[in-house]
């Protein structure tokens, strides 16, 4: 037995030696304990909820008393994570908790996310958007953080579900530019029932909810200026805007309905297709013309009002700023003299009684059509082929790099080579009407400016229009391009004239117009250089013929504005002069008066 | 080398046979260690004279001289030797005593591969072979298999694995091919029933016989034979139930639904509006939404349940005199812990030994398998993985939809959800993930045996295997994914089928011849051929536009085919000899010379002969068996003493078969044509990594052999590393294999076996083994690289081992704004603008003073983890008592660091998918205490960035096995023995490792162990199973 114990005790020493060798394993705990330790709150971790912590600090009391009112209590229940920025009881003196109190307070003091001073590493400034849908600015300015512009103070309270910064003092709330223009109490009623009038619903998803159709489908704010122009009623993007009151508002509608004086319906329309000489008839003062001036007049009032963002107008980058619109202003100081910007929670706002700019400026714009387009451009007794002058010495001299050159195809004076282009937008104001045409150089490279004798003996090896010719050949060399390279030309005007019929206001072609207006030369094109003449000076058009609105319906109206640009060989031209016209482009330079 | 041998054997041969005189006898008696009485019939053989034992163990030798060598044989006992030195009288030995084999739970031929709950042969070893073989669990999916090492790791890019001969027969095993399912691992050693295995040799020091295959250690396994004449049949019947794993603890609905609401932050939902906050945040019952978004889904609940498998086999063995068979039959079944997810498979083997004549014996073997799964994506996989979606899917979803006004709920599953998060039920429904796996050999083994000493002994073996594999994600309800440079795919196709065969063939002549009875000398000189062939076929597609539509056609999008068919060869001529003196002085000598289509026509090292290159490889060895000297013949507490050594080289030729080659490839050009553009780089020199062993050992017993143990210590040095290096640009290829760079492994193994208790009713015996190996890259020409794995990086260095993680260092959360400023670190954006860390981001360190320059980029990169284990080992123990067995088998790991890529993808916070509740500590505000960053969406600071967080001692000690077996006791004459067992397997592991199981691997590669991809853990399983004997 005792010997038995004895072995018995030897192994123990055994089994006790084969542990001690494994006893660096004794570092190795039990899972299940580590991972508890792992999932379970460690350091700091908060364990209470935001309304625990409100409401287990006294100097919230006002606060917490007002999240009962309004039930912002329950929204801070959601399971969502917040930012709360409360205001101290200091802060809240003297508050009575209202119908806005909700939106205008509590909402205004509450960020989804969480949001601190990490957020402002890299920058100064950061737009919180509240439950209101507000945004506020939480900035940094060196090392010390502000909301709304009141300095964050102490150190943040940590909760379950968010943080809490104690505020000094209430944020402000402010509108947003299309809530101040829809309570600006009636100072800005054109303005906003102009803007209002675009108002629409549509079930294409978007931000703003309005309600339900009778199908069950969601329906959502949709309003088509808001669109192209900028969606002031939405807090997510900042602009500056001139906010026109009542006053400005008229007096500027007098100063711009003139140039969209228009006509009416179209009655007749007698176009020949030998000639196309335009004969149109429009009805006289219909609601048409009176609808189609009001509705450009008043675009244009609205268009041009606002900016992106907060933009420097004294030394705006290139001196110039541009409108939502796509319209730029040279040296805009001018727009805010004598104004001070007023906050808006969208932006920022000069409330002004005279539209600040000239609206010419913006509107009455030179009219250019480049001749090789093709849109709205006809022609007659010729063939027209669009040409390249990039590889020329003209290319950075021809408009848009292209011109369109214009070969007879008859040499009959009776039927000249003509083409017919459509001015559109034209308003009614005075215009100088300018063409400008190409030499042949300016896309064949080899061409020469000037008459060369038809024919030529070569006396050494020479190359002529890619050909070699040998010394002592005697050719006769047909030049196509010298003989093109000059022609006359002539304009024809067609256009809605001023002098009604008994059918109403009509559209013809005027007389030609074959001589510069201040110099009475017949118009000749050059042959080794650009020519450009002058058709008509201060040439008034009665009626505007705009089509560029970017609300009313295109079709309203035809394009009844046309230039004719044809031949006007003699037959003692034909001698030294072609019938190739290069035409670059047209253009109708308004006269500011 | 090999004419100092021969000196040594011829010196030692002239001092043996002076030192010869006289004749003695040698009695004694031979005693069970466990009950001390004597046991009848052991044979008992010194030399050419043997006698067995009488009633009561007693044995008479005659006519011994010099040191005799007794040997003691008897079925059922550890065979053992002992050393008598004999003068001219009769010796009288003292009490040899025999211990039960079922008794030495360390032993590398143990046989207790039945009764247990391991399906394959590498699970098995898993079990009982730790201390030999490190096997990393590659999942806990039935039958996938361990990826295997012997002593560190001897490849950095080629296959590090031991080489697998089953039955003398080189099985190939592709460990780089990829299977068409996520996070699956097509497993050829699942093939083997592990019941059908008699035993398992590892061949572990410096031998060369398998020369260019040897490397990495090799496994030789021994299935079960035909032993007697008795006709014995063997039933066998488990049942396995198997558990869901332990799994991450996410957060609830209520605690993601904040979560999700802080970091829509920086999403450009968030951004825009307040879109998400009327669908997943609306808090109005009334809403149509709410109920779609009001949900208390356990998620895991969708996808785990718990398995059952059933599992039969039976046995029979017999045959008479001329001819003895082993049969086995089996079959198994069961669901996995993943529902849908299942597995059968069916074996048969024959095997017969006829005895033709007296000099001609013929082995031979039939053997067929069939594996079939269904299976679906594993891993961290955020789109089509089940069990990852699960964790990531918010619990406030439903699996199935509502009707539009929300008032009902359907049976319709639910799509995609507003977080982008896959339905995982509709994966676990719809998914499709076939694979079948059938296997087919034969074996023949003819021997010839001319006169007492020369055989010649032939092994000609066929084996094919064919695999199949389908896969299919669907589009209802599972995430997009955007193909690289090509577009979206909204559902998926994969067909892949693979064929391969391989003919074997050995022969050798042997010759052994006992001289003098002292002189033992054995020669054997062979040829190996093997021939091998693979072809396979990869088709994918995408958007079939319909899930009912789910097989592979020309209609669908992105449609991408691979294949391969490579045909390589390999002969090997070897000779071994070896000689033993007295049974005390052993010498051996190994010599393989290898060519291989797979070696470069120039290949540097090697020799050209018969129209070939071939490449040699020697070892020698030595052992001497110290207890037979004089010197300590007397100490009665050593019961043996021996010591070795050995020296070698062996190669590693696992080369893709063509690399050597230049080789074209079609491409499709603009869907018009088809050309051919160069896809590999020709480089003569391609050669095998060619492995230095050096290994010396000693063993040890005492106490009557009741404590045994054993030490080895080893270097191993690897030259001609397989690398890939920068190709020239002209060449169009981007790389090419080389051999370049070295990487060393120094190490040892101690194991200590114990008979602690050893009573007639109760035994209790244990081993302990202890494994360490440090490895080392010594050279690297090329200069270091980096490895990209899942977001992570592993840098291959001189002086460092294999494997590292190469990351950032961090210190903790910065808690205050102050902190931050005063640490000033800023990170570069793709737009090269600068970007501060904040409080409540990470403080990553800048470790490399050159480089410290505020901005924290990869240069800040540095070594902050190494995934090989300081120690490895296993801690077996075997209690009996009467009729009850009771076996504990632990494994345990000390050091190997873990990069949790799945915790890394579950607290990262930059998404909107679900988080563990540990990012419930993250940090809100200044002055928070917390080593949890803040949430921010898209992580544009890289908190989650591949540092130190994510890297995890994965120390561990493993309770792997408990099992309990009752013998009963039956008097039937038709019943020879009934059991009864039952056991838990993974019962449980201790660790501070906090992904599911330290025991983890990523991928097939040495640089990719040690990484947690989020596969199905080993979970606990509870057995229950029944053998008859007949």
């Amino acid at each position: 037995m005792k010997s038995s114990m004895k072995r018995i005790s030897k192994y123990l020493y055994i089994v006790a030696g084969a542990f001690v060798a494994l006893h660096p394993l004794a570092n190795t705990s039990c899972q299940d304990a580590e991972w508890d330790d792992h999932y379970s709150a460690i350091g700091t971790t908060a364990t209470s909820s935001l309304m625990q912590q409100l409401r287990s600090r006294s100097e919230f009391s006002d606060f917490v008393t007002l999240l009962e009112q309004t039930g912002g209590d329950s929204i801070l229940a959601y399971d969502q994570t917040f930012t709360v920025f409360a205001p101290t009881n200091a802060a809240l003196a003297g508050l009575k908790a209202t119908d806005g109190t909700l939106t205008e307070v509590v909402k205004n003091h509450v960020a989804r996310y969480i949001y601190g001073p990490s957020n402002l590493v890299d920058t100064t400034y950061l737009r919180v958007k509240m439950l209101n849908g507000k945004y506020q600015e939480l900035t940094r300015e060196s090392g010390d953080v502000a909301f709304a512009g009141i300095p964050l103070s102490g150190e943040p309270i940590t909760a379950t579900n968010g943080i809490i910064y104690a505020l000094d003092r209430k944020a402000e709330y402010y509108g947003n530019l299309w809530e101040l223009l829809a309570n600006g109490t009636g100072r800005y009623d054109s303005l906003y029932h102009y803007i209002a009038a675009f108002n629409d619903t549509t079930t294409a998803k978007s931000l703003v909810e309005v309600g339900k159709n009778s199908r069950g489908q969601t329906l959502y704010f949709h309003n088509k200026w808001m669109q192209k122009y900028g969606a002031i009623n939405l807090e997510d993007s900042l602009y500056t805007a001139f906010l026109t009151t009542n006053a400005g508002w008229n007096e500027a509608y007098a100063a711009i309905s003139p140039y969209f004086r228009t006509f009416g319906s179209l009655i007749e329309d007698r176009t020949p297709t030998s000639s196309f000489n335009y004969r149109r008839s429009y009805e006289i003062g219909m609601p048409v013309s009176d609808s189609l001036q009001d509705i450009h007049t008043r675009e244009t009032i609205a268009r041009d009002l606002l900016f992106r963002r907060r933009p420097d107008f004294i030394t705006p980058a290139g001196d110039t700023l541009m409108t939502t619109a796509g319209d730029t202003y040279h040296h805009p100081a001018y727009l805010i003299e004598g104004l001070t910007p007023q906050t808006a929670s969208n932006g920022q706002y000069y409330s002004v009684d005279r539209l600040p700019h000239h609206a010419e400026d913006l509107f009455l714009k030179p009219i250019k059509i480049e001749a090789e387009k093709s849109a709205g451009r006809e022609f007659l007794y010729s063939t027209l082929t669009n040409r390249n002058a990039a590889e020329g010495n003209m290319r950075d001299t021809v408009s848009n790099m292209n011109f369109l050159e214009v070969v007879n195809t008859s040499t009959n004076n009776l039927t000249p080579p003509q083409v017919v282009f459509n001015i559109p937008n034209v308003l009614a104001a005075k215009y100088n009407i300018y063409a400008v045409f190409v030499p042949a150089q300016a896309f064949d490279t080899l061409a020469i400016g000037y008459r060369q004798p038809d024919t030529i003996v070569c006396r050494r090896d020479t190359v002529i229009n890619r050909i070699q010719y040998h010394a002592g050949d005697e050719a006769v060399i047909k030049y196509p391009y010298y003989d093109a390279d000059s022609t006359k030309v002539c304009f024809y005007l067609s256009y809605v004239h001023e002098q009604p019929n008994s059918s109403g206001y009509n559209m013809y072609r005027d007389e030609k117009i074959d001589k510069d207006p201040d110099t009475g030369e017949f118009f000749i094109t050059k042959g080794y250089e650009m020519t450009k003449f002058l058709v008509a000076r201060n040439f008034q058009f009665p009626f505007a013929n705009y089509t560029a609105s970017a609300f009313a319906d295109r079709d309203a109206q035809t394009v009844n504005t046309k230039i004719c640009v044809a031949t006007n060989l003699t037959n003692t031209d034909k001698r030294t002069m072609g019938y190739t016209m290069r035409i670059d482009y047209l253009i109708l330079e308004p006269v500011i008066e | 080398m090999k004419s100092l041998i021969l000196a040594l054997c011829i010196s030692v041969c002239a001092a043996q046979t002076m030192a010869q005189s006289g004749k003695g006898v040698v009695e004694g008696r031979v005693v069970d260690v466990a009950t001390g009485d004597g046991i009848v019939g052991v044979n008992v053989r010194a030399g050419s004279v043997q006698v067995f034992t009488d009633s009561v163990g007693h044995y008479r030798l005659p006519g011994l001289s010099g040191v005799a060598s007794i040997e003691f044989q008897s079925e059922g006992f550890v065979s053992r030797s002992v050393l008598v030195p004999v003068g001219a009288d009769s010796v009288h030995v003292g009490d040899v005593y025999l211990s039960d084999v079922a008794f030495s739970p360390l032993s590398a031929q143990y046989k207790a591969y039945t009764n247990t709950p391991a399906l394959s042969v590498d699970e098995a070893l898993a079990d009982y072979l730790a201390h030999d073989v490190r096997s990393v669990r590659r999942s806990g999916q039935y039958g996938i298999g361990s990826q295997m090492f012997v002593r560190g790791l001897n490849s950095l890019n080629a296959n590090a694995s031991p080489l697998i001969v089953v039955d003398g027969v080189i099985m190939e095993e592709f460990p780089g091919e990829a299977s068409v399912h996520g996070g699956f691992h097509i497993n050829r050693l699942l093939d083997i029933d592990a019941q059908d295995i008699e035993r398992v040799e590892v061949v572990k020091d410096a031998t060369s016989l398998y020369g260019s295959k040897g490397a990495n250690g090799v496994i030789l396994i021994y299935t079960k034979r035909g032993l007697t004449d008795q006709t014995r049949i063997t039933l066998n019947a488990s049942l396995t139930t198997k558990q869901r794993p332990h799994l991450p603890q996410m957060m609830n609905g209520q605690e993601f639904r904040r979560y999700v609401s802080e970091v829509y932050q920086g999403s450009d939902n968030g951004n825009t509006a307040a879109g998400g906050f009327e669908g997943l945040f609306n808090e109005n019952p009334a809403d149509r939404s709410y109920s779609a978004n009001h949900n208390y889904t356990d998620w895991n609940d969708e996808v785990y349940h718990t398995g059952l498998l059933q599992r039969y086999s039976l046995g029979i063995q017999g045959g008479d005199d001329v001819a003895r068979y082993n049969v086995s039959v089996g079959y198994l079944n069961g669901g996995e812990t993943v529902r849908n997810v299942d597995f059968s498979r069916i074996n048969t083997r024959v095997n017969a030994d006829i005895n033709l004549t007296k000099w001609f014996d013929l082995g031979a073997e039939v053997y067929f398998s069939r594996v079939e799964r269904e299976l679906r994506d594993d891993g961290a996989n955020a789109f089509t993985s089940p069990t990852f979606t699960a964790r990531i899917k918010s619990p406030f979803f439903n699996p199935f939809s509502f009707t539009d006004d929300g008032s009902t709920l359907t049976r319709t599953l639910a799509g995609v959800d507003a977080l982008g998060v896959t339905n995982p039920r509709a994966l676990i429904e719809n998914a499709k993930g076939g694979h079948k796996q059938y296997r087919f050999s034969i074996n023949a083994t003819p021997t010839f045996r001319f006169g007492k000493d020369w055989t010649v002994r032939g092994q000609f073996a066929y084996y094919q295997d064919k695999t199949n594999e389908h896969y299919f994600s669907p589009m209802t309800g599972v995430t997009p994914q955007k193909l690289e440079n090509l577009g979206m795919s909204y559902n998926t196709v994969k067909e892949q089928d693979i064929s391969q065969s391989s003919i074997y063939g050995d022969i050798n002549v042997g010759y052994h011849h006992l001289f003098a009875d002292s002189h033992d000398l054995s020669v054997s000189l062979g040829q190996r051929v093997f021939a091998n062939s693979y072809k396979s076929n990869y088709g994918e597609g995408h958007n079939t536009g319909d899930d009912q539509i789910y097989n592979l056609s020309t209609n669908l999008d992105y449609l991408q085919t691979d294949g391969n068919d490579v045909h390589w060869n390999s002969t090997s001529l070897y000779l071994q000899a070896r000689y033993t003196l007295n049974n005390k002085y052993s010498l051996w000598a190994v010599a393989a010379a290898d060519a291989s289509s797979r070696f470069g026509a120039e290949a540097s090292g090697s020799f050209s002969a018969l129209g070939t290159r071939w490449a040699l490889f020697p070892s020698v060895g030595a052992s001497w068996n110290a207890k037979g000297e004089r010197f300590l013949s007397g100490a009665a507490w050593l019961d043996a003493l021996k010591l070795r050594a050995s020296w070698g080289m062996s190669g590693n030729d696992a080369i893709d078969a063509v690399a050597s080659w230049g080789y074209l490839a079609p491409v499709n050009y603009a869907g018009v044509a088809t050309g051919h553009v160069i896809s590999n780089l020709r480089n003569d020199k391609l050669k095998w990594e060619t492995t230095t062993k050096l290994t010396a050992g000693i063993e040890m017993a005492f106490l009557r052999d009741r404590l045994s143990f054993s030490f080895d210590v080893y270097r191993h040095q690897t030259d001609d590393l397989l690398n890939y290096r920068n190709a020239d640009r002209l060449s169009g290829q981007s790389y090419y294999l080389t051999n370049a760079g070295s990487l060393k492994n120094v190490g040892f193994e101690a194991q200590v076996n114990g008979k602690l208790v050893a009573t007639r009713s109760f035994k209790w015996h244990m081993g302990l083994s202890l494994n360490h190996y440090k490895n080392e890259i010594t050279d690297l020409p090329e200069g270091e690289f980096i490895t990209e794995v899942l977001n992570g990086f592993i840098l291959s260095r001189k002086g460092e081992a294999a494997g590292v993680f190469y990351g950032y260092k961090s210190a903790g959360v910065f808690a205050t704004t102050a902190e931050a400023a005063a640490a000033d670190l800023k990170v570069r954006n793709a737009d090269t603008s600068l970007s501060t860390f904040a409080a409540g981001d990470i403080h990553f360190l800048e470790p490399n003073a050159e480089y410290a320059d505020g901005i924290i980029d990869e240069n800040d990169r540095t070594v902050i983890g190494d995934p090989n284990p300081d120690l490895t080992g296993a801690l077996l123990s075997r209690w009996q008592w009467r009729r009850w067995e009771l076996d504990l088998h632990c494994s345990f790991q000390l050091g190997g660091d873990i990069y949790n890529y799945q915790r890394s993808q579950l607290e990262a916070m930059s998404t909107l998918h679900n988080q563990s509740r540990n990012v419930l500590n993250r940090w809100h505000a200044d002055g928070q205490l917390t080593d949890v960053h803040r949430a921010t969406y898209g992580d544009p600071l890289g908190n989650s960035r591949f540092s130190d967080r994510w890297i995890e001692d994965g120390s561990f000690f493993k309770i792997r096995q408990l099992r309990l077996a009752y013998n009963l006791p039956i008097n039937n004459p038709f019943i020879e023995g009934l059991s009864v067992w039952a056991a838990v397997d993974n019962v449980y592991t201790f660790t501070r490792y906090l992904g599911a199981d330290p025991e983890c691997y990523y991928g097939n590669s040495v640089l990719t162990q040690g990484i947690d991809f989020g596969l199905l853990p080993s979970c606990r399983t509870f057995s229950f199973g029944v053998k008859l004997n007949l």
